[in-house]
């Protein structure tokens, strides 16, 4: 009898979990559906903005700005972007890999690596670790434009102030809604990108004050675009490897619902098999001693 | 001028705020305000905080920006903006009230003798938002 229930009990347990998973597992999909539709939205902004960059590098002559500043490499910047929740997969744990082996490579380098977290799984991995985490950088899951403005104004102003030589970003690229690929991008110092096209450009430009100006201005702009995009990608990679991961967890919990199914199917069988016998031997023994 | 039109999209970096067919666009450029006619050679301009109108023939639409660039090619002139906040979404009392609080966050500092240069800044802005909101409504 207590088989029995034990493990209708745990069936009962098993599927409000399944339930659990399955509801995020949905909520997980209408916010990849959102984030995507995001990344589409941020788009016209970007574009415009590497175009007006690529022709002002041809225009503008020997400008200077602390962004396009190259120094020896002494002190690096690590950027992670991380989740604020887990039940994601890998999502956190690959990052977290990839900034270690950064981390690990620039230090055998010679260089002074500090660490910047956005998210707080991976505040709380490296602060467990005793690892130290110069700024972390708390993010709502709306992931909104003036939030990652803070990450790229501390980037801009601690590059400009030669406190960090180089700055790499570390996030999850979101390739699509099966692969989410974890990625090292270095942002600083800046390449000026000097088109391809330069021959074949037509448009001639009237710089309002110069291109000179315009460049100057344009380059922490530039930053923060990336920055932004690099928020947005690990977003939406974010509730892709979510839904991923709840999916797997639903599919599990269907198959222990039906593991234990069986088991309580045949403890039951057992049981009345065994009342059976009880009822049949008690039968017998009556009828034994009523015909002596 | 006759009927060319001048298509204008307002761009802030998380999404297209505005994209219409228009009859001039004024900017708050570098050095004053820039006025765009269709048929405008090809420009790259600064933008400072101000006011962006943009003229139809029968109204006028108004943005508040912060800061941003502007191009202007083949009768399109696309404004990138840092921050963009159309006229009719501005609130004259959450400005007014900001301001008020502003006001008095910049004399406690003064009586501390702390820095208030970002206090004053802004203070600036909410003032704008609120100018680009009032001759919006007239």
């Amino acid at each position: 009898m207590s088989k029995l229930r034990q493990i209708k009990t745990r069936i009962k347990g098993v599927k409000k979990t399944q339930q659990i998973t399955k509801t995020m597992e949905m909520v997980a999909a209408a916010r990849i559906k959102k984030a995507q539709a995001r990344m589409e939205a941020a788009r016209p902004y970007a574009l415009k903005m590497i175009e007006i960059m690529e022709s002002v590098a041809d225009a503008a002559e020997d400008v200077k700005h602390p962004l396009l500043e190259k120094r020896e490499v002494n002190n690096v910047l690590v950027v992670l972007y991380t989740a604020n929740r887990g039940l994601c997969g890998a999502f956190n744990s690959n990052v977290i890999r990839l900034t270690e082996k950064l981390i690990e490579r620039e230090t055998s380098l010679g260089r002074k690596v500090s660490l910047a977290v956005i998210g707080r799984k991976g505040f709380s991995y490296f602060n467990f670790k005793g690892f130290e985490i110069v700024k972390y950088f708390e993010i709502s899951d709306k992931a909104e434009y003036k939030e990652s403005k803070q990450v790229s104004d501390y980037i801009i102003s601690s590059y400009s102030e030669a406190q960090y030589d180089a700055v790499y970003l570390v996030f999850n690229h979101f390739k699509s809604l099966i692969r989410q690929i974890p990625t090292e991008y270095r942002i600083l110092p800046l390449e000026p990108k000097v088109s391809e096209r330069k021959n074949e450009r037509t448009t001639e430009y009237l710089w309002e004050p110069s291109a000179e100006a315009v460049l100057y201005e344009l380059l922490p702009r530039y930053i923060d675009t990336l920055v932004f995009r690099a928020l947005l990608e690990s977003a939406a990679s974010e509730h892709a490897a979510r839904r991923a991961a709840m999916k797997n967890a639903t599919d599990n919990a269907g198959e222990m619902i039906r593991a234990l199914t069986l088991s309580m199917n045949k403890a039951r069988q057992a049981q009345i098999t065994k009342e059976l016998t009880e009822i049949v031997t008690s039968a017998e023994a009556i009828k034994f001693t009523k015909g002596k | 001028m006759g009927d060319r039109k001048l298509t204008v999209e307002v761009v802030a970096a998380d999404k297209v705020l505005y994209a219409e067919e228009a009859d001039m666009v004024v900017v708050p450029g570098y050095e004053g305000e820039l006025g765009i006619l269709p048929l405008h050679i090809p420009m790259v301009s600064i933008l400072t905080r101000g006011e962006i109108r943009i003229k139809h023939k029968d109204h006028i639409d108004y943005f508040y920006i912060e800061d941003g660039f502007l191009e202007v090619k083949e009768d399109r002139a696309v404004i990138l903006a840092s921050e963009a906040i159309p006229a009719q979404e501005i609130e004259p009392e959450v400005e007014l009230k900001a301001q008020e609080e502003i006001k008095r966050m910049i004399e406690q500092a003064k009586e501390k003798g702390e820095d208030f240069s970002s206090l004053l800044e802004e203070l600036n802005r909410s003032l704008t938002r609120l100018r680009v909101a009032r001759k919006a409504k007239k």
